[in-house]
């Protein structure tokens, strides 16, 4: 899920970095005071998340929480897993510290399709959240598998998605619980 | 606060070249005339299948490359001492790059083992130098005290007259 160093383009990956980083600026002028401290909590989770592992299609694949962090959060997931995947990058060596920026851009755009679905008026709370949680991090993967095979890296687009579905499957059972559970002990923390 | 803009760009790119490493840790053991490697991924799961790249120092055609057996070993037969870069790559996003130093003696060793060794004698280099505890207390930590400071820094300004 994250992208090491070497991989795409040098042009390709500064280009994103430079996207990244106005899309923080976009993204950091929306943060109220208030909304920090629910922040900090978000990217500790997203940050520890990444060390739980599963062994799934012969690969090592973790979670991400993605798609809770957009369900929670919103337009402010972004800056979120940018901090996030900064220091897993610094301190697990998940993925290049260049390619920090199209990591970001790959699983913000997850967390953020995942408050469009959590914005979804008219369906269940369970099937928004298993959604969102879902698309979280299968969104991201998809992105990833493109940028691959656009690249001309890898063993090919569903060869590097396969595996995925198993993790975001797990990731929205999780999402559903979280929320669930939020739902019961403090649904002022739930944005709808 | 030019001066933390440039300690934090000189922390970046200071570490840059040392942490450029990624989600895959490689085993290397030397068993003349043997090298025996096994990348894994970070959690200890060997990366069986993954791409394995040798390339003697300064040449740019590889040495040899082929792919891991499922139980993530690639073997190579150096030809002569020096510096060897090996890249091994899962085509999954994950990639680690690492260089073995081959020195006189290890053609100097006179037995050549019988078989290939097995996975269970491949002895594993810790390439984390720093505790895995320790890094994740150390990013919370930061995370935290980022979060302090910059909730202390907006509550300052809000609290100013025309602060947002």
């Amino acid at each position: 899920m994250h992208i090491a160093d070497g991989i795409l383009a040098v042009e390709i990956v500064l280009v994103a970095d430079a996207a990244s980083i106005g899309a923080l600026y976009l993204f950091g002028k929306k943060i109220d005071t208030d909304d920090i401290p629910k922040m900090g909590l978000m990217a500790a989770a997203l940050f520890v998340a990444s060390l739980v592992y599963f062994p799934v299609a012969g690969t090592s694949m973790h979670l991400g929480l993605y798609g809770l962090a957009g369900i929670l959060l919103g337009w402010l997931s972004f800056p979120v897993v940018f901090l996030a995947l900064l220091f897993q990058s610094l301190l697990f060596q998940h993925g290049g510290l260049l390619s920090t920026g199209i990591n970001a851009l790959n699983m913000g755009a997850g967390a953020l399709l995942a408050y469009g679905v959590w914005s979804l008026k008219g369906l269940p709370e369970w099937l928004r959240a298993f959604t969102g949680g879902f698309l979280g991090i299968f969104f991201a993967a998809i992105l990833m598998a493109g940028e691959f095979h656009l690249s001309g890296y890898g063993k090919g687009f569903f060869y590097v998605l396969a595996g995925y579905a198993v993790v975001a499957a797990i990731e929205g059972g999780l999402t559903v619980f979280i929320i669930g559970f939020l739902r019961k002990v403090k649904p002022a923390i739930l944005n709808n | 606060m030019k001066k933390y803009a440039v300690l934090i760009v000189v922390f970046v790119l200071g570490t840059a070249s040392i942490l450029s490493a990624h989600g895959l840790v490689m085993d290397v053991r030397q068993e003349s005339p043997f090298v025996v490697v096994q990348p894994k991924y970070s959690e200890g799961q060997p990366a069986g299948g993954a791409s394995v790249v040798v390339r003697f120092e300064g040449e740019e055609t590889p040495y040899q490359a082929g792919a891991c057996d499922v139980r993530g070993l690639f073997v190579f037969s150096p030809d002569k001492p020096g510096e060897w870069t090996l890249v091994a790559d899962d085509g999954r996003g994950h990639r680690q790059q690492t260089v073995v130093t081959i020195d006189l003696s290890f053609f100097e060793t006179p037995a050549a083992p019988e078989s290939i060794p097995d996975e269970a004698d491949v002895i594993t280099r810790e390439i984390p130098f720093v505790p895995l505890w320790m890094k994740v207390g150390l990013g919370l930590a930061v995370i935290f005290g980022l979060t302090g400071l910059f909730y202390g820094f907006k509550s300052n300004r809000d609290k100013k007259p025309g602060g947002s």
